[in-house]
């Protein structure tokens, strides 16, 4: 049996964020929004600087949800019920360590990258996400727009760097996609 | 961070027990607070870097957990009458000592015997992001 290896430089998870506006077709990001080439030896990605990408850095770990609803009746000639899922609430959620310059943004123009991941939550603004969950070289990617949501910085004494939820609330379907810009 | 206690120590250690400014080293197979009872020996440091936050994409955080160990040997048949104030000094310079960095202080100490001798064998533990 296979597995989708998480633990590589090639394949490392990778979550990345654009405005939804800044994509080619907003509403349907495609792969080039995110970035123009990756090294498919380093695994090294090249960004769509146009768009000012997030790549959000330090994930501890990411949940992808897909979680169909349910419709279910009783017939008088059946001992069982039926059931029918209905449509899925999808999110994409985890844990991140806060990077200043991603949480809070350069500020230096209104880019996804400019405005930071915390500006995107306050000003409820509609995002494009890629998520690898094994890489960008000729891997399975799932992309789609949503709703930052759920950040919770928080910090210890124990354990004094910043740490925090996050969850982007997806707008209808994901976009199944192989990753091809790998050279 | 060795120094830094030393400092301290040297300080506020005043009774009959006193800090040595030496390493424990050994003479002749006998290591120094053996020979000299009622003298804190304090070792070098031992740093040990371990995970703090680990991340999906090889930018780990990290700590440092600075260990300095420390001795001190007493006659066991009379008790020091300032051993008590002693412990409590050397206790206190887990927090007295400067050192900015740390997040997290530890102290602890065991005793052990040796003949008619008691062995106070102590350890500071000091957290920092590395």
């Amino acid at each position: 049996m296979a597995y989708i290896n998480a633990s590589s430089a090639l394949t490392r998870v990778k979550l990345f964020i654009i405005k939804d506006a800044d994509a080619t077709t907003p509403g349907t990001p495609v792969e080039a929004d995110f970035y123009t080439a990756v090294n498919a030896t380093t695994g090294v990605v090249t960004l769509t600087s146009a768009n000012g990408p997030i790549v959000v850095p330090g994930l501890q770990d990411v949940t992808i949800n897909n979680a169909n609803g349910s419709f279910r009746w009783k017939q008088l000639d059946q001992s069982g019920e039926n059931v029918i899922t209905t449509n899925a609430t999808n999110s994409l959620s985890g844990n991140f360590v806060l990077d200043p310059l991603t949480f809070w943004g350069d500020g230096s123009g209104t880019l996804a990258a400019d405005e930071g991941i915390f500006k995107l939550s306050n000003d409820r603004t509609q995002i494009a996400f890629l998520i690898a969950p094994e890489g960008v070289v000729d891997k399975t990617v799932l992309m789609g727009t949503g709703f930052i949501s759920a950040l919770a910085p928080t910090v210890s004494a124990d354990s004094p760097v910043w740490v925090s939820p996050i969850t982007v609330e997806v707008n209808g379907d994901y976009i199944k996609y192989d990753s091809t810009l790998a050279a | 961070m060795r120094t830094a206690l030393l400092t301290y120590l040297t300080a506020n250690l005043t009774g009959t027990i006193k800090p040595s400014q030496e390493l424990p080293f050994e003479e002749s197979g006998i290591p120094m607070y053996l020979r000299n009872m009622r003298r804190v020996y304090l070792d070098e440091p031992v740093k040990e870097q371990v995970e703090l936050v680990p991340t999906l994409d090889d930018t780990d955080i990290n700590q440092t957990v600075t260990t300095v160990r420390g001795y001190l040997t007493l006659d066991a048949k009379t008790r020091n009458a300032d051993l008590d104030t002693a412990l409590s000094v050397m206790a206190a310079a887990k927090n007295g000592a400067t050192n900015s960095d740390s997040f997290r202080k530890e102290f602890d100490y065991t005793t052990r015997m040796d003949t008619d001798r008691i062995i106070y064998e102590f350890e500071y533990r000091y957290y920092s992001l590395a």
